[in-house]
């Protein structure tokens, strides 16, 4: 409670810090509502992400008690523990399910790539910060950050999960646009690296995602193989959404939820349930309860005197942001379906409790700077 | 510092355009397109309104069906053994047949999808060209690796075809007999094999 000791009558507490808190427990538990509302095995999934709620603010008062300078430290060294990590989970055989990406600890399951992203931001604090502080820079001082980047990326994209690399990528160009790389450079890298990844690490199926993201979302334009196939998860989201009306149907009242006919929907579309079971109302709000705790976090990155600590905030706010937005926009037919939970809302112990952590990192920041 | 600070802000801007375009399209969605799609969603209830159709109770299904066996869920993560022998003589009992009949049934189950699967590999291999294996393989995935497929196709047509005549539910009452039929099991086809070798 030291932080909270420290910063007493000091403003950022009630402008910032407050508000970001407030807003985490209240699409926290959101999330809980739309896990138990997808939950009918017995309330057994319900009951793990509760326990995970729990961990998780005993993980964020844990991580206030952190004095990120010596995380920043540190830095390399959390990003070379979470590098051999990564290589280890690939070395191994899946753990869990077809796929590299977790470890399995008892009955729960941990996933390291979660836990990386915020090595990475770290050690890109350092980097930039360095950068902006040379005065005989170019814009080739960046390659090392990019090349720091896509190594964990790569490792992730391996296990195969595209999506959450390409929060690697994301949270980058956020620091990079934030130190003052010129926009026009860091949109013909993302170019470069695209067309790289999709010539020659994009597996067919996830191609066709990509192409088919372009077709049209009329049903009745789309061939039936691609109704009842690559289009069915897409198709049976916007279902989900357009059932919801202004005020949806109630908790576990909505007709794609209750019959089973959107898949993955504890996880990444949990939103496409809250679109159906809360309605346009519900969808609204928490999209502005997301814009407002990205909106807090940039000010309270803006607010900060030192810029490896406002690069900290922006990377981490990155994270958020580009899990939310894809999240939402995939589910929406906006961008191509890839395995990305919505922070604080989507079912997963690791993605709630890095979330978790990652707030406990700015308000750690925010306290002792 | 100064143009940090402007940056930040400009990244504010960008997260407030992207949720604005995000509300107008589940606007669209939501509002103006409500009938459109609530239509689409009761055109698929209705198909479930048949117990026999019925997903209200979650199975768990595993990833891949390369291996069937069946499974009560509070097995799952004990010993599969017992699990699965107990599963057999659980479902076999339920239905009132033998275990190898339930066993020829999930096998034949089997056979479908994949010739379907075949089917959609020709198809694409025809139009488009390219790896006959890997368009295989990735068809094999499409259908296999996803729980919905596969759990649609154990609901509609193992478990209606066991139990068709014989224990359809007369009354409400009667779904009781169908939650613990459908929520138990898990399918894969490695018990199926095992369970040939023991007999061998």
């Amino acid at each position: 409670m030291s932080i909270f000791n420290q910063l007493r009558g000091n403003k950022v507490l009630f402008s910032f810090i407050i508000p970001i808190l407030l807003i985490i427990m209240i699409l926290s538990i959101i999330g809980l509502s739309f896990v138990y509302s997808t939950t009918f095995d017995g309330e057994t999934t319900y009951a793990k992400q509760k326990k995970w709620f729990f961990v998780s603010i005993v993980a964020f008062f844990i991580t206030i008690r952190i004095n990120h300078r010596w995380l920043l430290k540190h830095a390399f060294v959390f990003y070379v523990l979470g590098v051999s990590v990564l290589l280890f989970l690939l070395a191994c055989e899946p753990f869990v399910g077809n796929t590299k990406r977790w470890f399995r600890i008892s009955s729960f399951s941990i996933q390291p790539s979660e836990f990386m992203k915020y090595a990475v931001v770290l050690v890109l604090a350092k980097l930039f910060s360095q950068f902006v502080a040379n005065k005989d820079k170019t814009h080739f001082d960046v390659i090392p950050a990019f090349c720091i980047t896509s190594l964990p990326a790569a490792l992730v994209f391996l296990q195969p999960d595209l999506g959450t690399s390409l929060i690697f990528f994301g949270t980058l160009f956020a620091m990079a646009f934030v130190v003052g790389i010129p926009i026009r450079h860091i949109i013909l890298l993302s170019l470069l690296a695209f067309s790289l990844i999709y010539s020659y690490g994009l597996k067919p199926y996830q191609k066709r995602r990509l192409t088919n993201f372009f077709q049209p979302l009329i049903q009745a334009e789309l061939p039936k193989y691609q109704q009842e196939g690559e289009m069915y998860q897409l198709i049976q989201s916007l279902n989900a959404y357009g059932s919801g009306s202004w005020f949806g149907s109630g908790l576990k009242k909505g007709y794609q939820n209750t019959n089973n006919f959107l898949p993955a929907k504890k996880t990444d579309f949990i939103f496409a349930i809250v679109g159906e079971e809360w309605g346009f109302v519900g969808t609204v709000a928490t999209i502005l309860l997301f814009f407002a705790l990205f909106a807090l976090l940039l000010f309270t990155a803006a607010s900060l005197p030192d810029l490896q600590s406002q690069l900290v905030v922006v990377g981490i706010t990155a994270i958020f942001a580009m899990q939310t937005f894809v999240n939402m926009f995939m589910t929406v037919g906006f961008a191509p379906i890839t395995g990305i939970p919505l922070p604080f809302v989507s079912y997963g112990g690791s993605s709630l409790l890095t979330s978790f952590i990652g707030v406990g990192l700015v308000v750690s920041i925010q306290g002792s700077e | 510092m100064e143009s940090v600070h402007n940056k930040i802000m400009q990244l504010i801007f960008f997260a407030f355009a992207l949720s604005a375009i995000l509300c107008t399209r589940l606007f669209v969605l939501q509002v103006i397109k409500h009938d459109y799609y609530l239509e689409k969603t009761l055109k698929q209830r209705k198909k479930n309104k048949n117990p026999l159709y019925s997903r209200k109770y979650n199975i768990i299904v595993e990833k891949s069906v390369f291996d069937i066996e069946i499974i009560p869920k509070k097995f799952l993560n004990k010993d599969k053994k017992i699990a699965y022998d107990e599963s057999i003589a659980r479902l076999a009992d339920l239905i009132g047949k033998s275990r190898e009949y339930v066993w020829s049934e999930c096998l034949k189950k089997e056979g479908d999808v994949r010739k379907k699967i075949n089917k959609k590999a020709e198809e694409e291999y025809e139009q488009d060209g390219g790896n006959w294996e890997e368009i295989l393989r990735e068809k094999e995935e499409m259908y296999f690796n996803r729980p919905y497929p596969l759990f649609y196709n154990i609901d509609k047509n193992i478990i209606m075809r066991l139990e068709m005549g014989k224990h359809i539910p007369a009354a409400e009452n009667d779904s009781l007999k169908w939650r613990d039929l459908y929520s138990g099991f898990v399918v894969r086809r490695r018990a199926a094999e095992q369970e040939k070798e023991v007999e061998k």
